[in-house]
């Protein structure tokens, strides 16, 4: 079954930049966490690259830890 | 695990993120970035390309340790710059990072091949000629049908006549 609320097509990313926020907040759920592979639909290891950014983006400021 | 791009010679290309003081004028943005260039360059490295350092609001508020008391910052100077070191002399940097005091925060990454490659274009596929064939004999067979389509009022006539009977 497909879910129909994922109507938004994220984008394919070549590398995943700590910098570019942008991209990164597309993989992020409202709480700033990051979304699973199931709405990603990444690869296992783009997922684990995804997670290693978006961790490196928050421990330098670029993206909170939580979001309240 | 990230691939390992490596040379020969154990030349890693790395990607050094920094945030510098808020409290830094302009003409010593220019030389603290300098420091670190030249630091680079005496450990043996080569700079590829940098971010010159923008005034940026963090997300966060971060504090560091000066003199025994937790300093706050909201702001900061970020830039970036990426290079090749050695990866034996990479220690050294690191060491040398610790102790800058201008620095809030730095981030020191290992840059893996999909960093240092542009992104992969796809060529747009190439028309087999069948499939153009196969195309024009559609379009053909759709003019003949529609040629076919176009009766006189007569023959409609006749041919309704016919079914009557």
């Amino acid at each position: 079954m497909t879910n129909k609320q994922q109507t938004d097509e994220l984008p394919q990313v070549h590398y995943f930049d700590y910098k570019d926020v942008d991209t990164l907040k597309r993989f992020l759920n409202p709480h700033g966490r990051i979304t699973g592979r199931k709405h990603t639909k990444l690869s296992a290891g783009d997922q684990r690259k995804l997670a290693t950014a978006v961790k490196n983006a928050r421990f330098m400021g670029f993206l909170p830890y939580t979001i309240t | 695990m990230a691939e390992k791009h490596e040379d020969k010679e154990g030349v890693q290309h790395y990607e050094l993120g920094y945030h510098l003081v808020p409290s830094l004028g302009e003409d010593d943005l220019a030389l603290r970035v300098e420091e670190l260039q030249k630091k680079i360059a005496s450990l043996g490295g080569s700079i590829v390309s940098e971010g010159a350092p923008q005034s940026f609001s963090l997300t966060y508020t971060m504090r560091k340790m000066r003199a025994g008391k937790w300093e706050k910052y909201d702001t900061s100077f970020f830039g970036w710059t990426r290079f090749t070191l050695a990866h034996d002399k990479v220690d050294e940097l690191k060491e040398d990072l610790e102790h800058n005091e201008q620095l809030v925060r730095y981030l020191l990454l290992k840059l893996d091949k999909t960093a240092l490659t542009p992104p992969k274009v796809r060529k747009p596929r190439p028309i087999k000629l069948e499939e153009v064939e196969t195309e024009a004999k559609e379009l053909e067979h759709k003019r003949d049908e529609e040629a076919k389509g176009e009766v006189s009022e007569e023959e409609l006539d006749k041919q309704i006549e016919e079914l009557i009977k």
